[in-house]
């Protein structure tokens, strides 16, 4: 109990919390705490703009939205129709739920601005609605008299009560944000805005993700929304505008865009902010902007993020347990096949594919296959189109032309996390780790889009989280297999590259897969990282994984690969045994620029 | 023998991987110096750390004597430093004449002047001076990139890896240039994947490999040796 | 009112909001960052005119160069407040903090002007003029006038001139713009300056029709912003376009619906064009598939 209060600055936010929690009961005014009231409500919608913003790390700008339609519902059902609080309350929340539903799938596809703006656009029609159907919506002036929450005869009007009530729903709230971002589904949101090609190369559905985080956003908003409704008995247009959504935004920013503590920090400090700056007036907004500035430059992670480097500065990092115990015998990643000896069918295989860029030609009718158990290396000079293969291989581009055949299935437009999940893993040249997560953890997001489960297992998972455990004894497994066990709970911003690349590949490994395509895994290694790497690569050959290799690097290569094939400028060149290609004539042009027929230059073996 | 270049012990790291670790080079002035090496050798590297756009962790970085840290790249460009970066990198959306025009802090008629220079040492640009960058072949932007990077009448001109996604036509057309241009005053550094053709048209050479010199020397000392073949295909 | 003269009104209208457009589209290019306090820089602008006409009352024809020089240093302050303290961070932060700027600006008029709406002086003078059965205000020529000038000498500077090829340049590669010598930093420093510059003419030239409100700015940065996405993310002739098409479709679309009904089907269209091309009218698809 006591290491779990000490770790990170769980213990000053606790006791921050006892001396509000103690001033509310003891020291408030009624104004006091309807101010104290307020910070809930804005906490709520910042909770839920933390799924959108922080975790899928898309800046929506819908979220006031949300809560205007959230309190308009609650409004118009209340007020026109008289219905209670238990049939309110739960419309709120599926009315936005329901609008981010029917968005959300369109929207969600745009790029980042146009995002931005098109959730804007959603923001600005539905601020125009709600003025201009004032029959419905009671136009400028909003709707008024809102009655107070009432549950089954019981009235929760007093402040106190109401006080508790709103504080009580946000718990609920925190707990469910916990769920959903605990365990594998949270790790994947943290990859996945990393990277989102290395998330869907894992298997991770990037825009099931986002789609969720979209939709749990708007319940939140609405739900909030509903509250204000009944806290203030008024609900108007001011409801729903940009100034509430710039509002929303500053709170996430300072508070934290993705920490729960930060949720309700943000949202108590910049109501606060506004209440001690009223005394200026006139220039009280002027200030709150001026400071909410200052914040955003000198606190990049928010004031959680900053109070957390403050404590690793000064009390030094704490050091975390071992969360699970990883004796007894693990279960072996790749699955693996029956069959004893290798099946003569191709595994993978590429058909006469082609694709160019805006005029250049980057790979221009490219055959190859590979069949189960080999190992095989892809070399070319640069720009000879090697990883341009690989990524039309994995999903990430689309060819123009030809075919691409796994496991006898025709993958040639199936998205990269179908492909992913089929078996075929790979790896990327430039490095995309987490660098906040321990190693472990960092692997074992491998499993999140294999076997999983999703938004809804993930919130149905109290106590302690088998999946996760799951996932983080294959994560061990695959680490052993790749030499990094020992370093399993650093966190992987502090390890050398050498390490940092090894945790990469015992990533894609722990996918389980059939085929594993590895872009230049040589690249940085020193020599003895190399004949390492070399080492293991050769050993997952041998239990029955056909491998890829693309690298420059020949000595590299020469440990390792059964075969080598050759692009230049997007065809291939050469295939075969690897002394052979290595002695071809055009093999040598495209990277020595050496003709083969001067005779200085024949490749004999030294004497 | 003034060097335009030198370079003593750098060592430059991305993150935690060390780039270049070591490294000791110079140029002197009317030299074509080749730096080969494979690709991940730290060519680039060396070249970026030398224009400013990467700060080294070591060492020390000269040029025409005077010590660079800490000097920005805009400074190093106006104080003779001459960039043809990998990927040739011509402004897409500038005519070819505007590429040109650009590098040039003069008057109308120095512009003018060194406009002709550029269209002599390249007839091609020439013909398509209205042309947009992106509109360009591979080749021609390669020749933009170069005449570019001379317009500020360099002391030294760093050309990254020109033969790269050319065919060895085209390759051998723009290296023809570095001796045009040497000639003209300018001192090139030339990095190559393409060995022959960077010792066909460089007086001396650096062997690069894995962030280290491997091998230094003049052309023909080092051509056809077994050095130069295990450092690229690993025999 | 015949159609065309709700066209010739929307083109007047236009002529402003193109203005709005351009020197958004010139930050965006410049530095990839989306200046949401610009159409606050446009109000500032009129209240520039506003107080300037109070002291001075001149015609804001002669204004406004003061106008412009006093906004191109508004427009630095900006870059120096809100964009170089952030450029290493990701872009949302950017647009997270012109967004706080948008707001102090706001709450500055509020508290240097008052909440009601101010009018500054006309350009010339007021009054209508007839041509041919049209009828179209002198201000309304005459921000046609200045707008035209200030769109063909834009095009100059840009297209002509040292400044607007290393303007152009720094925009489209920085880095290799530093490479052959083009202090970058002055160059994103004035690009924020021209396109305040640009911002508060706009606003000069709005504030005699269509007068100043704190709260003004915000639709204006949303017009802009659907402006250079219609038009086709970062293309300047793309940008005056949208800005036209969004002030027809205003003005004519509100003769015959209500101005909010327009509004509102505007910002649908919008929507529209984003489902059907994500790229905008003019813009290039990006080969993405994640």
């Amino acid at each position: 109990m006591a290491s779990w209060l000490l770790a990170g600055i769980r213990l000053p936010l606790l006791l921050g919390a006892a001396a509000l929690i103690g001033y509310a009961v003891f020291f408030a005014s009624p104004y006091d705490l309807r101010v104290l009231t307020l910070c809930g409500i804005y906490a709520l919608l910042v909770l839920g703009f933390q799924f959108i913003f922080g975790h899928a790390g898309a800046v929506s700008l819908s979220q006031a939205t949300f809560f205007g339609i959230g309190g308009y519902v609650t409004g118009i059902l209340a007020t026109r129709y008289g219905l209670p609080f238990l049939v309110t309350f739960p419309s709120s929340i599926a009315g936005p739920a329901l609008l981010a539903v029917i968005v959300g799938v369109p929207v969600l596809k745009l790029e980042e601005h146009y995002f931005s703006l098109a959730t804007l656009g959603i923001g600005l029609v539905v601020l125009l609605l709600a003025i201009q159907w004032s029959d419905v919506t009671g136009g400028t002036n909003g709707l008024a008299g809102i009655p107070a929450i009432e549950i089954a005869g019981f009235a929760v009007a007093d402040r106190r009560s109401v006080l508790w009530f709103v504080w009580g729903v946000v718990a609920l709230a925190c707990l469910l944000a916990h769920q959903v971002t605990r365990g594998l589904h949270g790790r994947a949101y943290h990859l996945m805005r990393e990277n989102r090609e290395a998330a869907a190369s894992l298997g991770l559905n990037v825009a099931e993700l986002r789609f969720s985080a979209f939709v749990l956003s708007a319940a939140y908003g609405g739900a909030a929304g509903a509250l204000m409704a009944h806290v203030i008995h008024v609900v108007s247009p001011e409801n729903l505008d940009l100034t509430l959504m710039v509002t929303c935004l500053t709170m996430t920013v300072i508070g934290g865009r993705t920490r729960i503590a930060g949720a309700i920090l943000g949202a108590t400090l910049i109501v606060y902010l506004r209440e001690w700056f009223r005394v200026l007036e006139n220039y009280y907004m002027i200030a709150y902007g001026t400071v909410a500035l200052a914040v955003l430059i000198a606190a990049p992670y928010g004031l959680v993020g900053a109070l957390e480097r403050l404590r690793v500065f000064l009390f030094g990092r704490s050091t975390a347990k071992p969360p699970v115990m990883t004796t007894g015998a693990l279960p072996a990643a790749p699955r693996q096949s029956s069959v004893a000896a290798p099946t003569p069918e191709p595994l993978l295989a590429v058909d006469d594919v082609a694709l160019a860029f805006g005029g250049v030609t980057a790979l221009d009718g490219v055959s190859l296959a590979c069949r189960q158990g080999e190992i095989v290396g892809l070399i070319g000079p640069n720009g000879s189109g090697k990883t341009t293969l690989l990524n039309v291989m994995s999903g990430l581009y689309s060819c123009q032309a030809g075919r691409v055949t796994f496991l006898a299935h025709d993958i040639t437009a199936a998205p990269a996390y179908a492909i992913a999940r089929l078996g075929l893993a790979r790896t990327f040249q430039h490095i995309h780790l987490v660098d906040e997560l321990s190693v472990l953890d960092n692997i074992a997001v491998a499993r999140a889009g294999i076997d999983g489960g999703g938004l809804l297992r993930a919130i149905g998972t109290f106590g302690r989280d088998h999946r996760l455990d799951a996932a983080r004894r294959i994560a061990w497994a695959a680490a052993d297999r790749l030499g990094i066990a020992a370093f399993a709970m650093e966190p992987c911003g502090s390890l050398p590259y050498g390490t940092r690349r090894r945790v990469e590949v015992a990533r894609a490994f722990a996918t389980g897969p059939r085929v594993i395509l590895l872009d230049e895994p040589a690249a940085g290694l020193n020599e003895q990282e190399q004949i390492d790497l070399a080492e293991r690569i050769r050993s997952f050959g041998a239990d029955g994984m056909t491998v890829l290799v693309v690298e420059h690097n020949l000595v590299f290569l020469a440990a390792l690969a059964q075969r080598l094939i050759c692009l230049d400028r997007g065809k291939v060149i050469a295939s075969g045994l690897p002394e052979a290609v290595r002695r071809e004539p055009a093999v040598i042009e495209a990277y020595l620029g050496l003709d083969a027929d001067v005779p200085e230059l024949a490749l004999t073996e030294p004497s | 023998m003034n060097e335009l270049l030198q370079i003593e012990n750098l060592t430059v790291a991305y993150g935690q991987v060390l780039a270049l670790k070591g490294v000791t080079l110079t140029v002197g002035a009317g030299e074509a110096v080749a730096l080969v090496g494979a690709n991940g050798a730290g060519k680039s590297t060396l070249f970026k750390s030398i224009v400013g756009f990467l700060r080294p962790r070591s060492g020390r970085l000269s040029f025409l004597g005077r010590d660079m840290t800490g000097v920005s790249p805009e400074r190093r460009a106006r104080s003779g430093l001459g960039y043809a970066p990998e990927g040739r990198r011509v402004f897409p959306g500038l005519t070819v004449r505007e590429n040109l025009e650009v590098a040039v802090f003069g008057s109308k008629a120095e512009r003018a002047h060194r406009l002709d220079q550029a269209f002599a040492l390249f007839p091609q640009l020439a013909e398509r001076q209205a042309q947009l960058g992106w509109q360009l072949s591979g080749g021609q932007q390669q020749m933009l990139a170069i005449g570019r990077a001379l317009m500020g009448q360099p002391q030294l001109l760093l050309l990254d890896e020109p033969s790269l996604g050319l065919s060895p036509k085209l390759a051998d057309e723009v290296l023809a240039a570095v001796r045009a241009i040497v000639r003209r005053g300018t001192a090139v550094l030339l990095a190559e994947q393409n060995v022959r053709k960077a010792l066909a048209c460089c007086d001396r050479a650096y062997v690069l490999e894995t962030g280290k010199v491997a091998l230094s020397g003049a052309s023909a000392a080092l051509r056809g040796t077994e050095e130069i073949r295990k450092a690229f295909l690993g025999a | 009112m015949t159609f065309l003269q709700l066209v010739i009104n929307g083109v007047a209208l236009g002529a402003a909001y193109a203005l709005v457009a351009l020197g958004f589209v010139f930050i965006v290019n410049a530095t990839s960052a989306v200046n949401f306090a610009h159409g606050d820089l446009v109000m500032a602008g009129g209240y520039v005119a506003v107080g300037l006409g109070a002291l001075a009352p001149l015609p804001i024809l002669v204004l406004l160069p003061v106008v412009a020089a006093i906004m191109f240093a508004v427009g630095i302050a900006v870059a120096l407040v809100a964009y170089f303290p952030l450029a290493n961070r990701p872009p949302s932060t950017v647009f997270i903090s012109t967004l706080l700027c948008g707001i102090v600006l706001q709450n500055l008029f509020l508290v240097l002007f008052g909440p009601q709406a101010r009018a500054a002086p006309p350009l010339i003078k007021s009054g209508i003029v007839h041509l041919g059965g049209i009828e179209i205000s002198i201000q309304a020529l005459g921000t046609l006038g200045v707008a035209a000038a200030l769109i063909a000498l834009q095009y100059v500077v840009f297209m002509r001139t040292q400044i607007g090829r290393r303007l152009r340049a720094t925009a489209q590669d920085r880095q290799m713009a530093q490479a052959v010598g083009i202090r970058t930093s002055a160059v994103i420093a004035a690009t924020f300056g021209f396109g305040t510059a640009l911002a508060g003419v706009a606003g000069a030239l709005l504030a005699n029709q269509f007068f100043v409100y704190p709260t003004g700015g915000i639709s204006l940065s949303v017009y802009a912003y659907i402006a250079v996405v219609i038009g086709g993310w970062g293309s300047i002739a793309g940008a005056v376009i949208g800005a036209l098409m969004i002030s027809i479709f205003q003005v004519v679309v509100s003769a015959y619906v209500s101005y909010a009904v327009a509004t509102g089907l505007l910002y649908v269209s919008l929507l529209l064009i984003f489902f059907f091309r994500p790229q905008g009218i003019f813009g290039e698809l990006v080969q993405r598939r994640v």
